[in-house]
This record gives C-alpha cells, structure tokens and sequence, in this order.
C-alpha cells in the first residue's frame, strides 16, 4: 500500500480563508502543491509536512545510527535546514525522495564522523566480535566477508596503504615514504569518511549550495 | 548464481538485519566502516536503505509533538516579538488548529492500524479560535478546552500514569486515583495531580506558560532543558498561580482568586494584573480575529479587567479603550486595528 499524505486544499497564500479543508489522500502531484505552499510562506503546510514526516525520519535515522535522542536531533536540524531555505523548497520534486537523500546524508555524516574520531578504527575489523549473541555471531560473520570484498575491490593504491597501516602499522609518514607520495594522500586514503563525504556533497551542493 | 548477485542479496540482509538489530560496540563501529568505504557494492547499499525507508512507519505520539513545538519555538516564527502581531501567525494559528485535528486523525489511522510499538493509541483534539470544547476522558477527568488549543492523550491510560500533552489552555477537573498520577505535559512545564481541580496555559506564542490550582494539591516540574530553572519542582496550594517564563526561565507564584479566573470556562475573561498583549491574544483566540497594535510598547501597566460571556468583541474593545484611554481602532474583515493615541 502506498499512501504519501493527505490533502487539506489549501487557502490561497494570504487571502484569509482559512476554514474550508478537505481530508483525502494525496497522490504525488497533490505533495507537489504541497511543498509549493509551504515554499510560498504557508507554515501550517510545513507543520503538515513535518507531522506527517518526522516519525518516519527519526525511526529509519534510528535504525542506522542506534541513538534515539541523536535521530531526533539530527531530524530537528534536517526541518530546520528546510525551513530556513523554504524558498527553494519549490525545486524539490518529491518530499519523500528528497527526505531519504538528506536522511541518508545524514547517517553517512553520523558515520563518518564517528571514524575520524576513531583512529583505530580499521585495526579492530579483524578482531572477532566477542558476543554471546548468536544472531550477532552470525551477523558478525557475514559482514566479515562484505568488508573483505571491499577491500579487496579497493583501488590498488588505497589498498596497499589501507594493508601497511593496518597489518604493518606503519604510521602515515612512514607509509608515504615508502610509497614515495605524500602524507597528505596517505591520510585522503587511510580516512573512511572520505568516500562517503565525496558521495554527499554533491547531494548538499544540490540541494543547499553549501 | 553469480557472485555480484550473491553480494547484493547478502547487502541488502545484512543492512536489513542490522537496521533491525541492537548489536554490540564493536559490530557497531565495523558495520559503519563497511558502509562509509565506498565500492562497487554502492548501488546495493542505496537500494537496501531505499526499501528500509519505504517501509519504514512510525506515527505521531507525544514526543513528535513536543519536538515540533521545540522546531517552532528554534525557528521563531510564532514568537510575536514585534510590537505588530503579523497577520500572518494569527493566520497559520488558527489553521494549525484546524489542520493539526486533519493531520493527526490521519495520523491515529496510521498509528491505530500499524504495528504498534509505540504503546496507546492517542487521540488528538484541536480547537480552533472562537471556541470551546468540553471532554470526557477515559478515567472520567473533565477537560474544558480553550480556543486555539491541541491536547492529546491516550484512548487509555496505561498502568500507573495518566498523561496528556497540552498546547494552548485548558482546565482539568481530575478524577482521583492515587495509583495513577494524572500528568499535563507541556513544552516547558509538567503539572502533576492526583485528584483535583486545576487549569494549564501553555500556548506556543505566549511569553509565559502557567498553572492556576482551584482545589487539591498539585505538583510543577520545569522540563524546558535549557532553563535555569530546569527540573525544579513546585507543591501549589489551592488559588495559587504558577507562571514561568519562558524568556528568561524565571518562575513566581501568586495568590490568586482561581474560580474567577478559571471562568472563561464559563465564556468570560478575566484578568488580574496582565499584560496588554496577553489580552489582545485572549481576544484574538475568543473573538476568532487578528488584532494589529501598532507600537504596543506605549500600552505599558497592567490591566485589571473583566468581560462577560454576553459581550460581543465591540464591547470589549469599548471597555478596554475607555480602560486605557489610550487608543482608538478600526476594523476590516476580520481584522481590527489599534492605533495608539499620545
């Protein structure tokens, strides 16, 4: 089943009628008309919006990051930035598309900074997770074989990097010696957080101009 | 099967059985390793997060509802700051209430048919400017609910609370049951009773958030996290008024006649020692009309006064005009218009 949002037919932007509404479902162009009210001015549809929204957001932000305040502080900041930039919200096409892109960014964001503040982070892939949880253990072991998929699939360089920092731990000036690169490059391979910055700031360019 | 095949299905399994899971620190750290390191595998991840997102279902409960007050009050668009209320927060008010009754009769539907990890089942009441509405709870707690007002609460009460979320004015006549505390939540304050008669006045565009106490004994816990205040409690004795300020996080207690200002129950306003601006809003949410005061620093002092149930909007106005002998107005459509005199 697949219901987006209700409708409440709109008041046209400031003529005062604000006491005729209609309740029905709202099919994708109806969300349309939505966002456009809210981007001419109209808060009720943004408190609409929101409402009908947030629940959604923070349960699937939760999923990923396991942090319920976190998930609702993140999704507070995701409204926010929407509001703020209300004007522009005209250009979004589908509110629900343009929510999982942003909500996406958002875990990726919450990772990665989660990495950087972890510099040993790629040290612990190999050590076995320690659980009395069976579903864990099994868990464990799958993620196991995708995360030696990746590196096997990682560019040749990063991966010779990625090797001598973690099996050799070798630091990252003696690795750029070695290699004859610079420290700087060693570090853009060593951080985690690079690939998934680079996949969204695109998206954050698009959408915000930041 | 091939092995590209075989990778996608174990992605989207193991994201899937993550997003369902609580797992240990240290599965933790490397699954957020796995999904940051960029790779071919990319398009999987997306797909597998894209079918977490469609399904994904939550509905609006309490929480929902204090951290939208808590975005509106960041954002500050209903903070009538100005000297010049804006047509425009008297507008999106009264819509609000009206299209939050919309919104959240959608929203029980969802919460009432979807799996229900989020305990009761709430029912959502607003009522719009230029009304009042009377309830019944599930305990046998009367409500008397004031214009522009939401309040939620659960079809019924669980086992050992009974809580309801305010926004806007309300009066509890609470039916005692001492194993069931009976909560009002509020953005910035909790009022708690056991049994007994009291009133809570908590709109979003409001300075000030107060209880007035009529018979029994309740309790007040500051929640707004940011205020010095915060976590303070207060035991109220009978015609006490509570008010906290939500500015500055300042919080006085007053004696106070509470059957009469309680009496807008009964269609009249009163009030002893208020602000000018606070009566405009209580005309406004009466009358269902905007006041536009222009530099309404000049109306400064405070205002004793009454109006009657019978009163039309015109009487008050006289009454408050000939009370401050300080401005003169007119009227357009539903809106009117105060000009200060020197």
């Amino acid at each position: 089943m697949s219901i987006h949002l209700f409708t409440i037919s709109l008041p046209k932007e400031n003529d005062g009628n604000t006491r005729s509404y209609r309740v029905t479902l709202m099919t994708d162009t109806e969300e349309k008309e939505y966002i456009q009210a809210f981007a001419n001015g109209n808060n009720r549809a943004f408190e609409l919006l929101f409402l009908y929204y947030q629940p959604r957001l923070v349960a699937f932000i939760n999923g990923f990051i396991k942090d319920v305040e976190e998930a609702r502080d993140i999704s507070q900041d995701i409204f926010l930035r929407l509001w703020e930039n209300r004007q522009r919200c005209g250009e979004i096409l589908s509110f629900k598309a343009f929510l999982f892109k942003t909500a996406k960014f958002a875990i990726y964001n919450h990772f990665d900074h989660q990495l950087v503040a972890d510099k040993y982070v790629e040290l612990m892939l190999y050590t076995p997770t320690e659980t009395d949880d069976t579903e864990e253990r099994l868990f464990a072991q799958e993620l196991l074989q995708l995360i030696e998929l990746t590196i096997k699939n990682m560019p040749e360089q990063r991966r010779r990097v990625f090797e001598m920092s973690r099996k050799e731990g070798l630091s990252n000036e003696e690795i750029a010696q070695k290699l004859g690169i610079s420290k700087r490059t060693v570090e853009n391979h060593i951080t985690t957080a690079l690939a998934a910055i680079r996949k969204v700031t695109f998206l954050a360019l698009l959408l915000w101009g930041v | 099967m091939n092995e590209a095949k075989m990778s996608k299905l174990n992605i989207e399994k193991i994201i899937r059985t993550y997003f369902h899971s609580h797992f240990s620190e240290s599965t933790r750290r490397k699954f957020a390793w796995w999904m940051v390191n960029s790779s071919d595998e990319d398009n999987a991840k997306d797909e597998a997060m894209q079918h977490l997102w469609e399904e994904s279902m939550a509905g609006i409960d309490m929480q929902t509802l204090k951290d939208l007050e808590a975005l509106k009050s960041r954002i500050g668009y209903n903070n009538s700051s100005t000297d010049r209320p804006s047509k425009r927060r008297k507008y999106w008010s009264a819509a609000a209430a009206i299209g939050l009754m919309a919104v959240l009769a959608v929203a029980s539907y969802f919460i009432g048919s979807s799996r229900s990890d989020m305990g009761d089942e709430f029912v959502h009441i607003s009522v719009p400017y230029g009304q009042t509405k009377f309830l019944c709870l599930e305990d046998s707690t009367r409500v008397t609910i004031n214009a522009g007002t939401t309040l939620i609460y659960p079809r019924r009460f669980g086992k050992g609370k009974r809580n309801v979320f305010l926004s806007g004015e309300a009066n509890f006549d609470v039916t005692r049951d001492e194993k069931r505390p009976f909560t009002v939540e509020t953005q910035s304050i909790n009022v708690t009773a056991l049994g007994t008669k009291f009133e809570v006045q908590a709109y979003p565009d409001a300075r000030t958030v107060s209880t007035v106490l009529e018979e029994g004994r309740t309790k007040v816990v500051i929640v707004e996290a940011e205020a010095k205040t915060s976590g303070r409690t207060y035991i109220m004795s009978p015609n006490q008024n509570l008010v906290y300020n939500k500015a500055t996080g300042e919080v006085s207690v007053t004696e106070i006649d509470a059957s009469r200002r309680l009496s807008w129950e009964k269609g009249n306003l009163i009030f002893e020692g208020e602000d000018f601006k606070t009566i405009l809003q209580a005309l406004e949410r009466k009358y269902n009309v905007t006041i536009i005061c222009d530099h309404i620093e000049r109306m400064n002092g405070k205002f004793f006064v009454k109006f009657r149930a019978d009163e039309t909007l015109h009487d008050a106005l006289d009454i408050l005009g000939n009370l401050s002998q300080r401005f003169t107005y007119r009227e357009e459509g539903d809106t009117i218009y105060l000009s200060p005199t020197k």
